[in-house]
């Protein structure tokens, strides 16, 4: 069988001493700076860059392929011990991981996301080397008006994120999408909301908005004068045997994690969707299906597993379009290409009949890095978990330190710090508020992508709206939309009626 | 020295080059000259995220570089996007007169002018690079085979051909312009859709959403090896070599068009003689070790290299027509 030949080319590639060592190095970096808060694998992959100049081709991307899929294993350390997600799509993550380690159960929560990282990630793989070319085909049926029905579906989903009450969810969204707009307009070139401030015209980035929110405006509520209290249940040495998740956590965990990877190996493929709406998405699904939502926030195993599932599915698939099709979906695939064009490689889609070795090597080296990756994680959460019992003192300001040098890190723009800063104090207030920030982030991430494509379609279909309704595949998304606001109001709405038709009676 | 102040910029190049000229004869004649050499590491800037043209050439000038040694102290790329490029031209400022930081240029020195989007300080031209062409490419079973036909069809409706661009007003953008005003159309009433990137724009157009793409040559000649995508042509002034043998000029249609997204190497304002000296020394080294070359063929980059004072020149040049399509399009201030 070819595929069989195919993967027999990649061991034979990638299990050489050379590649094997650069793929460790590569995972081993990956899951430091996916660890720390908002170092991300673009600004590492670029300053790698010129060390790789020097190794063969196969050998570089072998390794700057593993820093980028480790940081995604790394991204939820952080998330679930401090409310700080160390990749922009594991902010999820805190959703659920971080009241997890409140309740004194970081340990399981540590093995479930790397658990469900491996499978993410392996499954994920097996779908490139089967799959790849037909699945890039994928991609290129969705124009415009597919993507703004896909991204209205995942918005209304959103409301499935906020618990409380739903107009805060609806307002935070429309704030979100506000801030989303922050910038330079891609269709007119105009600046908006900018304000006149240069810093602002490439807008705001998505990391500066979640360590403000979600991990600066935590550790201020941690300096209250009663937090100590609570923190002590979470800080206290946790014997080793609760490290590990019970036979009931795996039980509710592993269908949660297979969604996941399904939905996320799918964002994967469409360029320019990327991994955060991959895990948001599989986070609100999750939420949706399950038959007691009221958990979801105060600590569900589905809410950690499945995402986690997702984001790492996502990072691998990735690569498909980038592969198979010379098309990079995200800034990390755009370096990769770069890189094989620094390396004398002209990426396309002939990559794969005139690179065989480089294209199986890298797909084989990524499994062995996912294993690499498993084997790797699993000691480092007894690790992590006593990190927690670092007096607050010494854990808040180096937890502030890696956040500045993170942020720092994305465009070298100090102006970025006092954007953290701002949105420190705004998530502060919105703990104060009980307003949840999950959906405003989701409204950041998707208020700009329905907006572009909303437009884009109606620039290509000369102000006819009709173009979204007689897509199938639109059609398909803006009907499941409709659904879902029916699935989401009615019982409100028939609950209205029905007190006012006894009201009415009595 | 070049000063490029915003207003004054056109009649200011001609001016400032001819002051430079003569000051640099001054110091020539009056003073021995003091040859320059960098002391500390060197940052070269890139305007833009990492993984585009601009990046990708000061990588490729840093790697040379280091490997030939032919820089004392060590280069290391900084990307510093936003801004539309504004953000890393302040930053090399900082140091007015200092050689040890570079930035990566392009037309958007011109083109940011023009628009009136942003009045960045002065800065010092060291050389141009290379230049970099547009293809304009269509999906493998497109009716238009060429630009003829494009124009025909743009002159019948210029609404029924939707166009893929990845930056309104950038060089993609007014080389599509420039084509549809030599052909007498009103490039203000050309179906233009934006995307973020390049790659956006051709998946879009493989997938059949869109009926064009004007984007860089590299980027398009990917799609055409393996058949999925035509390049009708390239907005060269002569006809290109490898892939593109067989792909006319815009020009060898019958419409005087040529563009290029030029990249040069530019530094902070106030420059001195032997600074600019020193780059273009080590600049024209680089352009001659056979590995830039393979570069220039692997990226479809048309090796044009000028020093300080022709560079100056040829921004003149571009400085007209830039403003003269920018006005048609509504883009200029």
């Amino acid at each position: 069988m070819e595929l069989f030949d195919n993967l027999f080319l990649g061991f034979s590639v990638a299990v050489t001493p050379a590649n094997l060592f650069y793929c460790a190095l590569g995972v081993t970096l990956g899951t430091l700076i996916g660890v720390l808060p908002g170092i991300g694998a673009v600004a590492t992959m670029g300053m790698l860059l010129p060390i790789t100049f020097t190794l063969p081709p196969t050998s570089a991307l072998i390794m700057l392929a593993g820093l980028y899929y480790g940081s995604q294993y790394g991204g939820s350390t952080t998330a679930i011990l401090v409310n700080i997600p160390g990749t922009a799509s594991s902010s999820v993550i805190c959703l659920d991981g971080h009241p997890m380690a409140k309740e004194g159960r970081a340990g399981p929560a540590l093995v479930l996301t790397t658990l469900a990282s491996f499978m993410g990630g392996c499954v994920a793989i097996l779908l490139i080397a089967m799959l790849g070319p037909p699945l890039s085909e994928m991609a290129l049926k969705f124009g415009a008006p597919e993507y703004f029905a896909l991204m209205t579906m995942a918005l209304t989903a959103a409301a499935a994120l906020a618990h409380g009450s739903l107009l805060k969810g609806i307002a935070m969204v429309v704030l979100g999408m506000l801030l989303g707009v922050v910038g330079t307009d891609v269709n007119s070139g105009m600046s908006r909301l900018t304000f006149g401030a240069t810093s602002l015209s490439d807008g705001i980035h998505f990391v500066v908005v979640v360590i403000g929110l979600f991990g600066i405006g935590e550790l201020l509520r941690n300096l209250e004068p009663d937090a100590g209290r609570q923190r002590r249940k979470f800080t206290s040495r946790i014997p080793w045997r609760d490290l590990i998740p019970t036979r009931k956590d795996m039980r509710m965990a592993w269908k949660p994690a297979l969604r996941g990877l399904s939905i996320g190996s799918f964002f994967g493929i469409l360029p320019g969707t990327g991994a955060s709406m991959a895990s948001f998405s599989t986070y609100a699904i999750e939420k949706k299906i399950a038959k007691d939502p009221s958990r979801f926030g105060k600590g569900a195993v589905e809410g950690v597993a499945g995402p986690e599932a997702a984001n790492n599915a996502c990072a691998q698939t990735s690569f498909i379009p980038t592969l198979s099709l010379g098309i990079p979906g995200s800034a990390a695939m755009a370096l990769m290409l770069g890189a094989m064009t620094i390396h004398g490689i002209q990426p396309g889609p002939q990559v794969m009949e005139g690179n065989p070795e480089l294209f199986w090597g890298l797909i084989v080296s990524m499994w062995i890095g996912n294993l690499m990756l498993l084997l790797l994680n699993f000691p480092m959460v007894g690790i992590w978990v006593r990190l927690l019992a670092v007096p607050y003192r010494i854990l808040f300001p180096a937890i502030v330190m890696f956040c500045a040098i993170g942020v720092y890190s994305l465009a070298n723009n100090p102006f970025d710090l006092y954007l953290v800063a701002g949105f420190g104090l705004l998530g502060y207030l919105f703990i104060k508020l009980k307003c949840e920030p999950a959906p405003l982030v989701l409204g950041f991430i998707l208020g700009p992508l329905v907006e572009e494509n909303l437009r884009r379609a109606l620039l290509i279909s000369r102000g006819d709206f009709s173009i979204f309704v007689t897509r199938p595949l639109s059609l398909t998304f803006l009907v499941v939309t409709v659904i879902l606001l029916c699935a989401v109001t009615l019982p409100d709405i028939l609950r209205a009626w029905r007190r006012r038709e006894a009201g009415g009676k009595g | 020295m070049y000063r490029g102040r915003c207003r004054r910029f056109a009649a200011g190049i001609s001016r400032g080059v001819a002051a430079a000229a003569i000051a640099a004869l001054m110091l020539v004649l009056t003073l021995p000259v003091r040859a320059w050499t960098p002391e500390r590491p060197v940052e070269l800037l890139v305007s833009s995220a990492p993984g585009g043209s601009n990046d990708r050439i000061a990588r490729i000038i840093q790697k040379i570089a280091q490997e030939q040694k032919l820089v004392p102290v060590p280069i290391s790329v900084i990307n510093r996007p936003g801004g539309n490029q504004a953000i890393s031209r302040a930053y090399i400022n900082q140091n007015p007169g200092d050689a040890h930081y570079l930035d990566v240029g392009n037309p958007t020195l011109i083109s940011n002018h023009v628009s009136g989007r942003q009045q960045y300080g002065d800065f010092t031209p060291i050389a141009l690079m290379v230049n970099e062409f547009t293809a304009f490419s269509v999906r493998a079973d497109s009716p238009l085979r060429n630009a003829q036909d494009l124009v025909a069809q743009l002159r019948k409706d210029p609404e029924s051909v939707a166009v893929g661009v990845s930056n309104r007003g950038g060089t993609n953008h007014l080389a599509l312009s420039l084509l549809a005003k030599a052909a007498g159309i009103d490039p203000r009433r050309l179906k233009v859709v934006v995307f973020k990137t390049n790659a956006e724009g051709l998946t879009a157009m493989l997938g059949g959403h869109i009926q064009l793409v004007s984007s860089a040559v590299a980027t398009a000649v990917g799609q055409m090896r393996d058949g999925k995508a035509r390049i009708i042509s390239v907005s060269a002034p002569q006809r290109m070599g490898g892939d593109l043998a067989q792909v006319p000029t815009l020009r060898e249609q019958g419409f005087d068009v040529s563009l290029s997204n030029w990249r040069a190497i530019i530094g902070p304002k106030g420059l001195g003689a032997a600074q600019i000296a020193y780059w273009e020394g080590v600049l024209a080294r680089v352009i001659v070790t056979e590995e830039w070359k393979a570069v220039l063929d692997k990226q479809f980059w048309d090796g044009n290299f000028l020093r300080s004072r022709e560079f100056a020149k040829y921004m003149d040049n571009e400085y007209a027509q830039t403003k003269a399509i920018m006005t048609e399009l509504g883009l200029a201030k």
